[in-house]
């Protein structure tokens, strides 16, 4: 017992031992060192620098494959911030990519400076590696967090744009009619606007439903993400929508082998196959028969994430014209009497809400390509 | 030296506008005869085809003119209305009517030359009534 409590304080009995202290310090932030020698071509590391690495302790670095210990994508950066410091004697202190001899990246802070000979020449770089991946980590989620915040707050902005233009196409119609009320002599001409006052209720419940259902979906989006089956939902829609895809002779092809899956939202899948086949169906080209074309894939370089086109060989839009007003509420682009202008707008509404993208290409007379990036 | 506008044209996708404002042109007696056309579309159609065959009858001396509309907004409208207005000899005004209360927009319409004005809907029974007469 007396021993252990001896053996506690040693430390604080080798305060002024430099060497403990400095090792103590450097294990505690892990910060390894290390020393490139230019006159005799070797390169020198500790044992926290080869712990940082993964290398076992009798591992023998060497400058010849030193390029092996940073990510590809920081080779030139590192080539050049090293080849500055050896020739024009220029110190860093810099934020780079790290390979362990796992091949696990991590974030490293890398501070070198040149070391002179007695003429003042350059024979080598000494410096350390820190392990700072966890910082930038955190970094890294706090940008995520603050473009979600970012992006939210703009579809709140457009809302609140939407909800002000649209409730004001209805309250300068009754104003209108008010006025009309007021100048008008006679009852029976009077009377004869009531007409016009329920055809604006209507179209204020409209838009106000809406509304309503743009306002839910932003509620919704806390909803619990299921597994989801690409082929399920794409059946259940097909059979939802069966009669019109048999009046109209439709092919729909569909290849999900790549993403068979999602974590999402059923009502949102659904409705996004929804809109999309029905647009699909309601543009078709007046000259053929709808054919669309529905599959998955995986955006390997963006963490896996899963990708849906649902490409048609309908009527187009010309995208110079429409294409930034695509997505935009009560935009209609062709003449159809059942065009609402509201399905883009929910679907677009809907992928963002969950952190997701939608693109459309198209060109006229060929067709429209819808990509969704989860 | 008021003389009566014979024919005007409202360009417009809101139905229920279009009928209020016929009422009050019709009420007011603001004009003969009246043209409606329910987008950009349809009014540019017209008056490219109305340049083909030129009846100068058929020519409106006031358009009403609404920007956010399906198929062919207003603005697109202007664009290809502004290329043919001089080949009629004769004098449009043109009024942007739009509930777009959007500075950029009210800006963006009072620069272009073709535009005579820009109404912010509800238009007054008065302001219609000022339209008419200035321009007869």
């Amino acid at each position: 017992m007396e021993s252990n409590l001896k053996r506690h304080f040693i430390p604080n009995e080798n305060l002024e031992d430099d060497n403990f202290n400095y090792r103590e310090s450097a294990l505690l932030t892990s910060t390894g060192s290390w020393y490139i020698d230019y006159e005799n071509k070797k390169s020198y590391w500790d044992d926290i620098t080869r712990n940082l690495l993964e290398y076992s302790s009798d591992f023998m670095p060497s400058l010849k494959t030193a390029m092996s210990l940073f990510a590809e994508e920081h080779h030139a950066f590192i080539a050049n911030t090293f080849s500055e410091c050896a020739l024009s004697g220029i110190a860093f202190d810099t934020e780079v990519l790290m390979l362990t001899a796992n091949k696990r990246k991590f974030w490293a802070r890398a501070i070198g400076k040149p070391v002179y000979n007695k003429d003042e020449k350059i024979i080598g770089v000494r410096g350390i590696f820190q392990d700072i991946d966890y910082i930038i980590q955190k970094e890294i989620n706090l940008e995520k967090a603050s473009e979600i915040v970012a992006s939210q707050n703009s579809r709140l902005f457009n809302f609140a744009h939407i909800v002000s233009h649209n409730l004001r196409s209805h309250s300068s119609n009754l104003t209108l009619i008010v006025q009309l009320i007021n100048d008008l002599d006679t009852l029976q001409e009077k009377l004869e606007l009531l007409d016009n006052i329920s055809h604006v209720s209507e179209s204020l419940n409209t838009t106000i439903e809406h509304l309503n259902e743009v306002v839910s979906i932003q509620t919704n989006s806390n909803q619990l993400r299921v597994t989801v089956n690409f082929e399920d939902t794409l059946e259940q829609v097909k059979t939802s929508v069966n009669q019109i895809i048999e009046n109209n002779n439709v092919i729909i092809n569909s290849d999900f082998s790549k993403a068979k899956c999602i974590k999402y939202i059923p009502a949102y899948l659904d409705s996004i196959f929804l809109n999309l086949i029905t647009n699909a169906i309601k543009y078709k080209h007046k000259d053929r028969n709808p054919i669309i074309n529905i599959s998955t894939t995986r955006d390997f370089k963006n963490h896996d994430r899963v990708v849906l086109k649902i490409s048609d060989n309908g009527s187009g839009i010309d995208m110079d014209k429409f294409g930034d007003k695509l997505f935009g509420m009560y935009k209609t682009f062709h003449y159809n009497a059942d065009a609402r202008g509201i399905g883009l707008f929910i679907t677009k509404n809907q992928i963002e809400s969950l952190n997701g993208e939608i693109f459309a290409e198209s060109e006229p007379n060929i067709g429209t390509t819808f990509t969704i990036k989860f | 030296m008021n003389k009566k506008i014979k024919l005007a044209c409202i360009i417009d996708d809101d139905k229920i506008y279009v009928n209020l404002v016929r009422r009050i042109i019709e009420t007011k007696k603001l004009c003969d005869h009246l043209l409606i056309f329910k987008d950009g579309k349809e009014g540019i159609d017209y008056f490219e085809t109305l340049l083909q065959n030129f009846d100068k009858e058929q020519l409106p001396e006031v358009i009403l003119l609404d920007l956010n509309m399906p198929v062919m907004d207003g603005w697109e409208f202007l664009e290809r209305f502004t290329k043919i207005k001089n080949k009629f000899n004769s004098p449009i005004t043109l009024y942007v009517v739009s509930s777009s209360i959007n500075a950029i927009d009210i800006e963006k319409a009072k620069s272009l030359s073709s535009v005579q004005n820009y109404l912010i809907k509800p238009v007054k029974i008065d302001e219609l009534e000022a339209v008419f007469n200035k321009t007869a």
